[in-house]
């Protein structure tokens, strides 16, 4: 969110006076931001470590949707991404806000958002061809 | 808190975290799809592993200091519209927005897309926040927690709930063992149902 906030900023000069961007452009973010980094790293050791290697894009798009090339798989996971965060911004949590610490803490709301998840996954999936 | 000291903690625990998503292989699209295909189980038993530990570390936490918790407010509208799209979204991009970030650790490309067509929507969102806070992200009952609905302290509780999925956990993986998830390939594709041996075939009819 502070890097979409720092993008859309840099399009639009107005936006800091929005509560929504401004809440998230000038806390003490740099936690957030590091730890994304953090995981890109994190995945980048651990593969490289056990020696294995990852083709382009995973054989499952093949098998799900008949696309085995980026420039036919790029435009599919950009809407993916982009309906992804959409949902998990209005639902105030993604799989892990939710999921592991909503759920973990006895949350309702967050039982509520990952049953919805599950839901929506689960009848996209069904859609697809059986992996 | 120190920027420095920030940074440090931040890298540190992501790096935790992305070797934990590349270790359990539920970064991968295959283990995510063919979870929502619910054709193997991979991806529940490391999201209730993950659950299961954050209950019995939050019941400690809680339990024996007091520390404070964090849930997040029930509103309904925006858990389930939110939820909803979340999850289509889970299922076209392969990923979920924190794995999202082990794929392109792990090389995957089109990883790139997802994450740009995330930025863009949290983008989206941030415009379209003033129009949807009356109608779909307020009201509801607040921070609601299910010990505070029992009457009961969250540590009993907590723990009550995670001996249970513990049972869940161990009869997911009696029904399906965790090297039949990951596939052949080791990409969390188990091998499509015609090649399957007539075990795996009657576990994924049985499932499904």
């Amino acid at each position: 969110m502070t890097i979409a906030a720092h993008m859309a900023a840099l399009a639009d000069a107005s936006i800091g006076k929005m509560d929504y961007f401004a809440k998230h452009m000038y806390g003490a973010k740099n936690l957030w931001v590091a730890m994304v980094i953090g995981i890109v790293l994190g995945a980048f050791v651990s593969m490289k470590a056990s020696g294995a290697d990852r083709q382009i894009i995973s054989p499952v798009w093949k098998r799900a949707v008949n696309l085995d090339t980026l420039s036919g798989r790029a435009p599919m996971a950009f809407a993916g991404g982009f309906i992804m965060v959409l949902g998990a911004r209005i639902a105030d949590g993604c799989t892990t806000g939710h999921g592991i610490s909503g759920v973990a803490q006895l949350a309702v709301g967050s039982m509520v958002a990952v049953a919805a998840m599950f839901v929506g996954a689960i009848a996209t999936a069904l859609m697809m061809k059986r992996v | 808190m120190n920027v420095l000291v920030a940074i440090c903690l931040g890298l540190a625990m992501g790096a935790v975290f992305g070797i934990a998503l590349e270790k359990s292989r539920v970064f991968e699209p295959g283990a995510i799809v063919s979870q929502m295909q619910l054709r193997t189980f991979l991806m529940l038993k490391i999201f209730l592993t993950a659950v299961i530990t954050g209950l019995v570390v939050l019941a400690v936490l809680q339990g024996i200091w007091g520390v404070k918790m964090y849930p997040k407010a029930l509103i309904w509208q925006a858990d389930i519209v939110g939820g909803l799209l979340l999850g289509v979204g889970i299922s076209i991009a392969g990923a979920c927005p924190g794995t999202v970030l082990a794929q392109i650790g792990a090389g995957y490309r089109d990883a790139w897309f997802t994450v740009a067509g995330g930025i863009f929507g949290a983008m989206t969102f941030g415009y379209l926040e003033p129009t949807l806070r009356p109608f779909l992200l307020s009201g509801g009952p607040g921070k609601l927690t299910l010990d505070q609905l029992a009457f009961v302290p969250f540590w009993v509780l907590a723990l009550a709930v995670a001996t249970v999925l513990v049972g869940v956990l161990v009869a997911l993986e009696r029904s399906q063992p965790w090297r039949e998830n990951v596939g052949p390939d080791v990409d969390g594709l188990a091998a499509p149902a015609s090649q399957r041996s007539d075990a795996s075939i009657k576990l994924s009819t049985g499932s499904a």
